[in-house]
């Protein structure tokens, strides 16, 4: 290459390297807000409040959050108005939890949500969240927990253990969009509880569209888990008959592998689904000595199996009366009978169908004791 | 005489016409198929391979025949007014798919990375690497073409999540709206495949000639792998609704990764995806240099600074998101008119006009 033209394209590259400073949508990290969680709440006004919560980026800054709220027409509008009153640049990029209050989850939330949708740099990896009580309130009571990681990184830390552990179940904005758009599902999101001194994942809020129409325990939340076939590692607590029962009543078993298969029919031009679950457990408590003896062995995985069968039962008709399609058997029988399914109204159709669990119960070892 | 950094091998060739094929097409194409064909989406997919397929067929047919690229041959084969009527409509077809193609890339950026970034910096952008690139001529663009074929098959990543880390279910029932739907859809994929083309206008450069065929239909398939990939990745993610509603499905993918260090990956995949973008322009632009210096024997340099100029004017006549794509949507029925109609047309009209093609030959190697 000729030195004349080595010159003009070091001199291009100079010239170009001038628009490349990071002029469009520069934002620096001392001058902006990082949202860490945001809460929104609908008032009854039509109104809606909008709290975001950001760490403090000063070391002589005696809070280590700042929480900010308003209250306005729309998301954006919002968060224009915070933006006035911080005097940062509040960005959403790196939200991790998006918080609504009950209310506003039983109003419906997916038009509060369109904004994490069309706007890019939102993150799709958020949770979704329903607070008991206002979201806002959620986000003020956090900020005071001074013994406990900022606001937005604890809930999120919360909601990931929660969730590995089937305690509640796992639903980020993207999920959440996905079965809200599509028919014969449902979302589920996580629920949480404000105490005064700690933050309680109490376990899962149910949806029928955007609409919060029931909500599941944590016991039930582990259930829903296993009936939607999802990998967790969860723990039960089972109270014991008497046949089995030695110095505890109690047994403490930890899920350690759950194969779902659903058998499904149609009866009578009705569907109908058996959702059948093998699992593997381990025992980690049970107050007795015989779990090597293989009549007990018996005995103990027969009372295992019946009594998830019907923990499993019962959290079926709870999600069927809330008229939630969590398990997403509409997509089941969608794919299965296309014809008939043009003809059903699904979320008429759905808390009738005949729709059961069973599981079966295989101990796989029982620790170090008998 | 052609220029010795003008020729390509087959490989080349191929990573040439793969890298022209790819660009915002897959980015776009969930979106445009789940509205028109449904769940289905990726069967028109694979028809409008196949007939990708035909026109490649045709065009190295045509080529063979006529011993040199068809488009050099047009005056011969149509006479000389119609021949250079049609050898500009050709010129202008290129250069208009060039300029929305600059248009979209400035729209992904827009809407994905730089919401206030001006129109004609970012075209500039674009435009300084293609032209560098391009002056290098054809074989550097083909060398570059191999390296991003690379970084796009670690792109394959993303739509790979989505098979994977998907709900299967959500692609049952296969639907498919009405066969005029289907039809529809086949057309509009057609518009992603466009690069295939280009054969029509590059022949003297390749180097082993009886490999262009296969040049043709490998580049082809593996454009449709990675669009049927990405289609049916979007689907099993986003389920068999929501990707009508999002303008890049396949960048919405990304934003649904997060690995150890990366947290953003959409950010990254975004950033690969416009490098690789350059090679579809590149490809268009450094045949339209061609096909300009074939009809007006310009010096190169001259050609592709005219057209530069004139593609970059052509990109700001769209001003919206909504007017590009529709400006696309045309340009891609043109674009599977002009890589399957005509070759399909013209290969009879050669096999009739053998002497006159054996004559023009003749005189070639004569001058």
């Amino acid at each position: 290459m000729a030195k004349e033209q080595i010159s003009i394209l070091i001199a291009l590259c100079l010239f170009f390297a001038g628009f490349a400073t990071g002029c469009w949508n520069e934002a620096i990290l001392e001058q902006v807000g990082v949202i860490l969680i945001a809460s929104i709440d609908q008032l009854p006004n039509g109104r809606i409040r909008l709290a975001d919560a950001a760490p403090v980026i000063d070391p002589n800054a005696e809070d280590r959050i700042e929480i900010v709220m308003t209250e306005g027409t729309t998301i954006r509008e919002c968060r224009e108005v915070l933006n006035r009153k911080t005097g940062r640049e509040l960005v959403g990029g790196k939200i991790q939890s998006l918080v609504f209050g009950e209310a506003t989850a039983q109003q419906g939330i997916r038009p509060h949500m369109e904004i994490f949708a069309r706007d890019p740099v939102n993150p799709l990896l958020a949770w979704v969240v329903v607070a008991e009580g206002e979201g806002s309130v959620l986000l003020q009571k956090g900020v005071t927990m001074e013994d406990k990681p900022a606001i937005g990184i604890y809930i999120s830390e919360l909601l990931e253990n929660n969730a590995n552990t089937g305690q509640t179940v796992r639903t980020l904005v993207y999920q959440f969009e996905t079965a809200f758009y599509t028919p014969g599902i449902d979302p589920v999101t996580p629920m949480i509880r404000a105490g005064e001194t700690e933050m309680v994942v109490i376990g899962s809020a149910l949806f029928d569209s955007d609409r919060m129409c029931g909500r599941l325990d944590n016991t039930q939340s582990l259930m829903l888990n296993l009936l939607m076939g999802k990998k967790i590692d969860g723990r039960l607590s089972l109270k014991m008959p008497e046949s089995l029962k030695a110095s505890k009543d109690y047994v403490t078993i930890q899920i350690v592998q759950s194969k779902r298969k659903i058998q499904k029919s149609l009866k009578q031009g009705q569907p109908s689904f058996l959702i059948e679950l093998a699992m593997e457990v381990n025992i980690e408590e049970a107050g007795t000595t015989k779990l090597l003896e293989p009549e007990f062995l018996k005995k103990m995985e027969q009372f295992l199996s019946d009594s998830l069968t019907d923990h499993l039962q019962k959290t079926i008709r709870l999600i069927q009366e809330a008229g939630c399609d969590a398990i997403g058997t509409g997509l089941i029988a969608k794919a299965s009978w296309f014809k008939q399914w043009q003809q059903w109204d699904w979320k008429k159709l759905y808390p009738k169908i005949d729709l059961k669990a069973s599981a079966k119960v295989n101990i796989r070892n029982s620790g170090a004791i008998s | 005489m052609i220029n010795e950094k003008d020729f390509i091998t087959f490989p080349q060739l191929l990573s040439f016409l793969f890298a022209t094929q790819v660009g915002t097409g897959i980015l776009t194409l969930p979106r445009v198929l789940i509205r028109e064909v449904g769940t289905g989406g990726w069967i028109a997919i694979i028809m409008g391979a196949f007939i990708v397929g035909i026109g490649v067929i045709c065009i190295t047919l045509l080529n063979k025949l006529v011993g040199d690229s068809a488009f050099s041959a047009l005056p011969v084969l149509l006479g000389k007014p119609l021949g250079w009527i049609i050898s500009i409509v050709l010129i202008i077809y290129l250069a208009v798919l060039a300029a929305v193609i600059h248009r979209l890339f400035v729209e992904v950026v827009q809407i994905w990375f730089f919401p206030s970034a001006s129109n004609l910096i970012l075209t500039i952008f674009l435009l300084v690497p293609e032209v560098y690139i391009v002056s290098k001529g054809l074989r550097v663009v083909a060398l570059y073409d191999g390296l991003i074929f690379i970084v796009i098959a670690t792109l394959a990543l993303v739509p790979l999540h989505g098979v994977i880390n998907g709900n299967t279910i959500f692609m049952r029932p296969i639907i498919i709206g009405s066969a005029g739907k289907l039809f529809s859809g086949t057309l509009k994929v057609g518009t992603s495949f466009l690069g295939f083309e280009m054969l029509l206008f590059l022949y003297p450069e390749i180097l082993g000639k009886k490999r262009q065929f296969w040049a043709g239909v490998g580049a082809t398939a593996l454009a449709t792998f990675f669009y049927v990939g990405a289609f049916v990745a979007s689907v099993t993610i986003f389920g068999p609704a929501q990707p009508a509603y999002q303008v890049y499905p396949l960048l919405e993918i990304s934003r649904t990764i997060s690995l150890p260090i990366i947290e953003r990956v959409d950010l990254l995949f975004g950033g690969l995806w416009i490098v690789s973008l350059i090679t579809t322009i590149d490809g268009l632009l450094i045949t339209l240099v061609k096909a300009v210096e074939t009809r007006f024997h310009w010096r190169n340099n001259i050609s592709l600074l005219v057209m530069s100029i004139l593609i970059t004017i052509m990109s700001f006549f769209s001003s919206s998101l909504a007017e590009a794509e529709t400006v696309a949507g045309i340009v891609g029925i043109v674009g599977m008119v002009v890589g399957v109609v005509f070759p399909a047309l013209l290969l009879p009209v050669a096999l009739l006009r053998k002497g006159a093609i054996r004559k023009w030959q003749k005189s070639k190697s004569q001058s």
